[in-house]
């Protein structure tokens, strides 16, 4: 594997709500290499995509603030990175593909414009060349048409031209860094792996790394190199894809996997892990996922277990394994 | 667009002919003007004669012919109380209203708007909490007793500004402070609760991500989008105050639709109701018309309906 | 025509013209006097359409009438103005009228006989509510000769004066060559003013005449204004916009301009009486209770009229004795003294009347009468008399009253303390009637063979006050006291000493000056 692109360490982002403190992220701890593609999974509400906004310190306003740790994005700590220079950043450096295609895009505006607009603050094009270039991006997302696409809102497309079109918008620069928040979960299934391809193909021409979001070990499976699985705020496991799959060491990460539908199967025999993830707000003593461990032991209700690593490259946090 | 901006004029026309129908017919359910007129030694014959010289002689139907036929061609017949044409009365009163309302209308819109928008970019906020404070003075207050204050202190104590009338620029900027302090409060609620809304969306988050400047996503971005219900009570504001806020133009002195409208109330003058109606509610009307207009031009989900 | 005509009128013009063009060669009009009005009528240019006194505001600071009358103290004082003087015949159906010479109009044409006639011509002809006491007795208005105008009255009328003083004299040649509608917009009169412009519903501006006869203003402008709020109109008078309310009406402006060291409040004396009349006795066959005049007595006696007065009217006025005879004055009887308060008295004048537990009754009110109407329904509440408050819109309760259709109960009104008064009110089948009383119907038509003067004024305290006074026609509230809020600056002394010019409305701005 090649050099860190991206180092996060013992990052924790608290949002300071009204009912209290919620610990989003609590000393969160991954890396990304050039070219490589990061999977971060877990379940809804675990802190992936509030992660993922803190690298590019886009916390919702006034509520989220970044309380410690460390974002090193080629050799330099974004966090002592000003407003302004993080400006630069984002878009060009590290780009973001949203959860929801249908509203990412912003209602008033032709395509072109809002794929225009991040060229426009980051390059100095002329009129002739960016519309070129809005095609080229265009283009290499698959868009038939792309002149006549161009004048078009984004009402008129449908969900997956949304996404493609959203992904043209995260790639027109050419980032370093992708982070694709489930991108898929709102399309159906055909139109989802054609976009997981096309996002793989992106990647390889543009030598680019990715932290693919999402609660499926199905596209995990298909598109990382080496996955992150959170719980309530924590990296719980962290292995290349392979070593997770065949050896998972977390019994989280074992009910995940459990948890995955299997097209063949019956839909009915889905299963599902019991309980709930504990209140970010008002976290228990010991591990978080004691509650719902089904290996639990008397030790996990009060001392909290600490990342560490197990094999070459495999890392889990479980007293247990330790 | 062409298909939606038609059919909004013809729609517009409707409305203002029904207006035009709704206002004589609610101007004679006031009472019968000859009442205030006539002299308790005035003969019959002078009745008679009175009633003759104003057209109150015939049916209710013919008058009523007689009265859209004149409206057509923009004769509104005589203001009973004033004995001059009711449309030369407006014109010298509309231009001091509409005068009055624009700059009151800029004074809210501008403060509501640029208070509502800092408010929402951080809620709660040390802007937010002024705004809020600010605002509901100003809808709490009543509009009365703000001009009173504005007057004593800014004309008597101070003598900044005239106290009243219609004038010089500085005659005009305490009644649109008056005025406008009252629509700023709703505009800056309706802005601050209409930018929340779009601040929240997921496509405001995407323009931070491509790393647009903070100007360029509020300004473009989020205020396109909040636009809407911002122009809509805009021009509900419009109608609103030219109709004339009468106490102000009372309080100031302002010679505009306000006063001449409720004298002409008081005084039963028909006509002068009617033409006061009918002017201000085309107008009014056009605004609107140009306000759905303006929808299509900003939403373009409207625009290809 | 009758040229052999008696004359009785006696010639006024030795002292009490004012020398022509007195002061016209030294002093030469300069600035600004501004005048509040909280409204001035129908705002009317033409002389014959004005409709109510605040109107005639302006068309009386422009023209000038044939003769003028002012208002000093508690009698009238009538001055000839273009007419300068006038004869009545003994049946007071004749009246003739000598015109000035030398009066020119703002455009400096003369003045004559020609003007007078078409002015009047054109009152007969008015539909208008104001036209109508005078056109309804005029049978013709004609010129005599060169210098004298006639009037043949239908009947006879010994307050013909009055009348001839509401009508300023317009201009024949200009009015039919430009038409009435542009004259109503550009007016030419003979008055102390010029006109200059208008806007209906705010302000009209007019300038100084420098070729007045009788009074060339001090100011070169004047400025009649429209503000129909209190606050505004103080707020004016304290920064100097405005140099004079003209009307302070009883509230919280009075004390404001009483404690302000550059603001006087100048009262003047009025005629106008506040009053309650019964609503069944304008009528002649209706039964009441106030038809017994014990029972108008008794609710008289319970009213405390000091309180009014201090309560409502902040102490500008003063209680009123009889209805329409002005106390203290000319026409009052020496032995007739202030209404008592005295609830003992009314309680046993109700008894003899048989309602020793009073009765229900209802007082008709607008909506502006209703603090007073208040507080006389709580006094009479004392004596057992229930007064249910009805409010009525105002053009609701014009018609009413006119057509005499309001039921039995009590209608606050106003109305002037003079001779002309008594006659509409005590005369039975007029529209202003307050009573079927022959014995005072008869005294009134007495009273209407003697032309207006001392002597009229003698028989009324001789003959006339003591009846009214005892039978109590319509219950006597309150001799309203006028208020003027005035800046220091303003000289008033002459303004003061001439009067109040015609009903109460005319700013007679024109012997108002700047101090030094
Ligand atoms: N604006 C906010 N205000 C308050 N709490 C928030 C806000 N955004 C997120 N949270 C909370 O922070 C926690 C982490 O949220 P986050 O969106 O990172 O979850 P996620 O892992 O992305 O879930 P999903 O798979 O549903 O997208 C959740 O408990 C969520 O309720
Ligand atoms: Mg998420």
């Amino acid at each position: 594997m090649g050099k860190k692109l991206l180092e996060v360490r013992d990052l924790k982002t608290h949002l300071f709500t009204r009912r209290g403190v919620i610990k989003a992220v609590d000393g969160v701890s991954f890396s990304v290499d050039k070219n490589e593609t990061l999977g971060l999974v877990g379940e809804s509400g675990c802190g992936k995509t509030i992660t993922c906004l803190s690298i590019l310190k886009l916390l919702p306003n006034p509520v989220g603030q970044i309380v410690g740790g460390k974002i090193i994005f080629d050799n330099v700590d974004l966090l002592s990175k000003s407003e302004k220079e993080m400006r630069k950043i984002r878009g060009r450096r590290i780009s973001m593909i949203l959860q929801d295609p249908m509203t990412s895009l912003d209602p008033l505006f032709t395509i072109g414009e809002q794929i225009a607009e991040p060229i426009r603050s980051h390059q100095n094009l002329e009129r002739t060349n960016l519309r070129k270039k809005i095609i080229e991006m265009l283009k290499l997302v698959k868009i038939s048409a792309p002149e006549a696409r161009i004048k078009e809102y984004p009402f008129q497309m449908s969900g997956g031209m949304r996404q493609r079109i959203v992904g043209a918008i995260a790639l027109s620069c050419q980032p370093d860094l992708l982070i694709a928040d489930e991108p898929t979960t709102a399309l159906d299934v055909t139109i989802q792996a054609q976009f997981m391809r096309l996002l793989k193909e992106i990647q390889q021409e543009f030598n680019m790394a990715m932290i693919m979001i999402t609660h499926d070990f199905g596209i995990v499976a298909k598109v990382c190199d080496r996955v992150a699985v959170m719980y309530s705020g924590k990296i719980v496991e962290s292995a290349g894809v392979r070593d997770l799959f065949n050896h998972p060491l977390h019994p989280y990460t074992k009910a995940l996997m459990g948890a995955l539908p299997k097209m063949e199967e019956d839909m009915e025999k889905l299963t599902t892990i019991d309980g709930q993830p504990p209140d970010l707000g008002h976290l228990p003593p010991g591990c978080n996922f004691a509650a719902r461990c089904p290996e639990v032991k008397e030790i996990c209700r009060c001392d909290s277990p600490i990342l560490s690593e197990i094999n070459d490259g495999h890392v889990v946090s479980c007293l247990r394994v330790q | 667009m062409q298909r939606y901006i038609l059919k909004r004029i013809f729609l517009a026309f409707v409305t203002i002919y029904l207006v035009t129908t709704l206002v004589f017919f609610l101007a004679r359910i006031t009472g019968d003007p000859m009442d205030l007129i006539m002299s308790a030694e005035s003969t019959q014959k002078d009745w008679d004669m009175m009633r003759h010289q104003l057209g109150l002689d015939k049916p209710i139907y013919l008058q009523y012919t007689d009265f859209i036929a004149g409206v057509f061609i923009g004769n509104f017949g005589n203001s009973l109380r004033w004995d001059k044409p009711c449309l030369s009365l407006i014109l010298v009163h509309l231009p001091a209203t509409l005068q009055l309302t624009i700059c009151a209308l800029l004074f809210s819109w501008v403060f509501g708007i640029s208070i509502g928008t800092l408010s929402a970019m951080r809620p709660n906020g040390l802007m937010d909490r002024f705004g809020k404070i600010f605002a509901m003075l100003g809808q709490s207050m009543p509009i009365f007793w703000v001009g009173i204050l504005l007057i004593l202190t800014f004309a008597v104590r101070w003598q900044i500004f005239p106290t009243s009338g219609r004038g010089g620029l500085l005659n005009l900027v305490l009644p649109s402070i008056t005025l406008g302090w009252y629509t700023m409060a709703s505009m800056t609620r309706m802005t601050r609760s209409s930018m929340l809304d779009v601040l929240d969306m997921e496509f405001i988050k995407m323009t931070r991500i491509k790393g647009l400047s903070e100007v360029l996503v509020i300004c473009k971005h989020a205020f396109k989008n909040a636009m809407i219900p911002i122009l809509t009570l805009g021009s509900l504001q419009v109608g609103i105050l030219l109709g004339g806020s009468v106490i102000t133009e009372t309080i100031f002195s302002w010679p505009g639709m306000g006063r001449l409208m409720v004298q002409s109330v008081f005084s039963r003058d028909f006509p002068l109701i009617q033409a006061c109606v009918i002017i201000t509610s085309t107008i009014f009307i056009t605004i609107n018309l140009l306000v759905d207009i303006t929808y299509g031009y900003i939403d373009p989900r409207i625009r290809y309906q | 025509m009758n040229r052999r005509l008696t004359v009785i009128g006696v010639l006024l013009i030795a002292f009490l013209v004012v020398p022509l063009s007195s002061q016209s060669a030294s002093i030469k009009p300069t600035g600004k006097l501004t005048i509040l009005y909280s409204n001035l009528g129908n705002e009317s240019l033409d002389c014959v359409k004005w409709n109510t006194g605040q109107s005639e505001a302006i068309v009386m600071s422009l023209g000038e009438p044939l003769v003028n009358f002012y208002w000093k103290g508690p009698a009238l004082d009538f001055k000839p103005a273009i007419a300068s003087s006038w004869k009545i015949s003994p049946d007071l159906k004749t009246w003739e009228f000598t015109i000035r010479k030398g009066i020119n109009f703002h455009d400096g044409t003369p003045l004559t006989v020609q003007d007078v006639v078409f002015t009047w011509n054109r009152v007969l002809k008015s539909p208008l509510s104001i036209a109508v006491s005078a056109k309804n007795i005029i049978k013709s208005v004609e010129a005599l000769n060169d210098k004298t105008v006639l009037f043949q009255l239908n009947t006879p009328d010994p307050f013909f004066l009055y009348k001839a003083s509401t009508y300023a004299i317009q201009p024949k040649a200009y009015t039919e060559k430009v038409g009435e509608e542009e004259f109503s917009k550009k007016p030419i009169y003979a008055g102390p003013w010029k006109f200059v412009k208008q806007l209906q519903g705010d302000f009209v501006e007019m300038e100084a005449f420098e070729g007045h006869y009788r009074k060339v203003p001090y100011y070169k402008t004047l400025i009649l204004k429209i503000i129909p709020e209190d606050s505004t109109k103080l707020a004016m008078l304290k920064t100097g916009e405005a140099d004079i309310i003209f009307n302070v009406m009883p509230g919280p402006l009075v004390n404001e301009i009483r404690n302000d060291s550059n603001l006087r409040l100048i009262s003047v004396p009025s005629s106008n009486e506040t009053y309650l009349f019964m609503t069944s006795l304008v009528k002649p066959d209706k039964v009441s209770p106030f038809r017994d005049k014990r029972v108008r007595q008794a609710l008289s006696l319970a009213i405390d009229r000091k309180l009014i007065v201090e309560k409502l009217y902040n102490g500008l006025g003063s209680p009123s004795f009889m209805a329409a005879i002005m106390p203290y004055s000319p026409m009052m009887h020496p032995s007739l003294t202030p209404i008592r308060y005295d609830i003992k008295k009314a309680k046993t004048l109700l008894s003899e009347a048989g309602y020793p537990n009073g009765f229900e009754t209802e007082l008709f009110l607008t909506n502006t009468e209703k603090a007073e109407g208040e507080a006389i329904a709580s006094m009479w509440n004392k004596i057992g008399v229930k007064a249910k408050i009805t409010l009525m819109e105002m053009g609701a309760m014009l018609a009413a009253v006119r057509e005499k259709t309001l039921p039995d109960g009590l209608r606050l009104s106003h109305h002037s303390c003079t001779p002309a008064g008594m006659w509409y009110f005590f005369r039975k089948g007029g529209h202003y009637t307050v009573i079927y009383d022959d014995k005072l119907e008869e005294l009134t038509n007495k009273m209407a063979t003697i032309p207006e003067g001392p002597k009229m004024y003698e028989f009324i305290k001789n003959e006339m006050s003591r009846y009214v006074y005892d039978l109590v026609p319509s219950i006597p509230l309150v001799i309203q006291q006028y208020s003027r809020g005035v800046r220091k600056n303003i000289e008033t002394s002459e303004w003061e000493k001439i009067g109040t010019r015609s009903i109460f409305w005319v700013p007679a701005a024109e012997y108002l000056r700047p101090k030094k």
